[in-house]
């Protein structure tokens, strides 16, 4: 047994790589999923989104892209229910349950040990109907052996990146809304999260600046431009950005910083 | 012989207590390279370059830039100094050219002077103009007006010490290309930035005349960029010449071969852990 243990160990420090990774499909979704209309939302006197509807269809993967501060997680905040827009409507379809990384963003604890934390200290966890050991739950992070009882305090960036991710994947929604997930993932795990994606039978918005992840994903881009402007566009990234080359030149597509519409009183 | 900007040799790095981050590794840079480094997390890709940067000196073996070789490396936490401005943080990249604009306006009043000596001051005219021409810096305001866009800086008038992670790392950036190195070290230059800017920054860097370093995820970066792949695997650089996609296909193949004479082990092995897996 003793043998059997080294044997293992050593597998792991010689390709410590997942080509995996998991995300348990939550329960079934209905056809309608989130429909916005006329959305307006301001920060201070800066209107970050100004009468945006569209219709998440069902099985849509919508990417998210745009400057930073143009109000991204806003969004998320508000079809998570956390912030109220300031007109229009956000309505979520009844069979929707929603996964987000703001349910978790702040609530881990320092102590917990990798294992501890994504686990909660269960062997067995119970995912839907489903039952996965813990261990291999966690492995699919790219948490292997001596990794998953890494103090969660010790982390680096990326490494806590990937609990969250853990965390957010298995509470089992079927609409997913993830927060930059692509920063600090190596590429196999950028590969790996790619085929899960895919794989999943219900809906996700990811806020990425991943145009290869988007262009493998995104079925839908939603493109935060000046003003409030938010484009809804059906297709991947590398559509998106012919489109908007051809529809309004070249210059489109060069960033610049962004101009916000002021609020009129 | 051909004139590298960079050689290692036989380095190593042994963080405590005595785990080998890096291994024997000897590798010399051609000027103009363009180098995507790979590599799981916490395989030495930081440590690397922070070996080529000068910080981390105490390795194994020997790293060397060229004589005179000016570095500029992007940390993943960069340093910047609190109380400027951002505009004053990015004029300084290009305080040579500010300097010169000055101090040129001023030798022109010197001519002015009862007793000015003519020669010195044709002289340094002379010079002066030399480095305006060559930093093109009439047209200076123009060049960090289109920096600051691309990158999506804050405000000039913004304090650095009110600028979130991500705003730091873009002023950080953009510094440190207005400096223009003869080679760019940098660790992850796209986290932080969105998609247009990293498309931008990739056109910058497949056009920029210097030796770059690059640690990044960004596959299409990889792809368009890059001209070689450095892989760091389990502490050994494996160098590749090309792009991302056909460094993805040598790979397979690479491992393909690694496992093929693993596989008698590896097999035994795969066996034995499937008695011991717990059913569902």
């Amino acid at each position: 047994m003793a043998r059997f243990e080294e044997l293992n160990t050593n597998d792991y420090q010689k390709r410590n790589e997942t080509n995996e990774l998991f995300i348990p499909p939550g329960p079934r979704l209905g056809d309608k999923v989130i429909d916005v209309n006329g959305l307006t939302k301001s920060y201070g006197d800066r209107v970050l989104i100004d009468n945006l509807s569209f219709s998440v269809p069902k099985g849509a993967i919508v990417g998210i892209i745009g400057a930073n501060g143009a109000g991204k997680s806003t969004l998320f905040k508000m079809i998570s229910g956390a912030e109220q827009p300031d007109s229009g409507s956000i309505e979520v379809g009844e069979s929707v349950q929603i996964a987000s990384v703001e349910q978790f963003r702040d609530s881990m604890n320092d102590k917990n040990t990798v294992w501890q934390e994504i686990s909660d200290g269960q062997d067995i966890m119970r995912i839907n109907n489903t039952e996965i050991p813990s261990r291999a739950y966690v492995g699919r992070f790219n948490f292997r052996g001596g990794d998953q009882q890494k103090i969660i305090g010790t982390l680096s960036g990326g490494e806590r990146n990937r609990v969250h991710l853990a965390k957010l994947l298995q509470a089992g929604g079927n609409v997913l809304l993830l927060d930059e997930p692509t920063n600090d993932l190596d590429v196999e795990t950028l590969r790996a999260l790619e085929e899960a994606l895919l794989e999943f039978p219900g809906c996700a918005m990811v806020i990425s600046h991943d145009r290869w992840f988007l262009d493998r994903i995104a079925t839908h881009i939603l493109d935060y431009r000046d003003e409030g402007k938010v484009n809804f566009y059906e297709g991947n990234y590398t559509e998106y950005a012919t489109w908007l080359k051809e529809t309004l030149g070249a210059d489109a597509i060069e960033p610049h910083r962004l101009k916000y519409k002021r609020m009129n009183k | 012989m051909a004139q590298f900007v960079y050689s290692m040799l036989r380095v190593g790095k042994i963080v405590p207590p005595k785990k080998q981050i890096l291994k024997d590794i000897s590798l010399s840079f051609f000027p103009g390279a363009k180098i995507g480094v790979l590599g799981l997390n916490g395989s030495g890709k930081s440590t690397l370059l922070r070996i080529m940067a000068g910080i981390d000196t105490e390795i194994e073996g020997e790293a060397r830039p060229m004589q005179d070789l000016k570095i500029g490396y992007l940390p993943q936490e960069p340093k910047l100094d609190e109380q400027q401005t951002v505009r004053e943080a990015i004029e300084e990249a290009v305080s040579e050219a500010k300097n010169a604009l000055t101090r040129l306006d001023e030798v022109y009043a010197l001519y002015a002077e009862p007793d000015a000596d003519f020669d010195a001051l044709a002289k340094e005219q002379g010079e002066l103009e030399a480095i305006i021409q060559s930093q093109d810096a009439h047209n200076l305001d123009n060049i960090l007006e289109r920096a600051a866009n691309a990158l999506r800086l804050p405000d000039w008038d913004e304090k650095i010490e009110v600028l979130s992670g991500g705003e730091r790392r873009r002023v950080a950036i953009c510094r440190l290309l207005l400096e223009k190195p003869d080679m760019l070290l940098l660790d992850e230059p796209t986290n932080h930035l969105d998609a247009e800017s990293v498309a931008w920054l990739e056109r910058f860097l497949q056009d920029y005349t210097g030796t770059v370093v690059a640690i990044t995820h960004d596959r299409y970066f990889l792809d368009n960029a890059a001209g070689w792949i450095l892989e760091l695997d389990r502490g050994e650089g494996i160098p590749w010449e090309g792009n991302y996609s056909s460094w993805l296909e040598q790979k397979d193949a690479r491992l393909q071969q690694e496992s093929a004479t693993e596989s008698a082990r590896q097999k035994n092995h795969r066996q034995r852990a499937r008695v011991g897996t717990p059913r569902r």
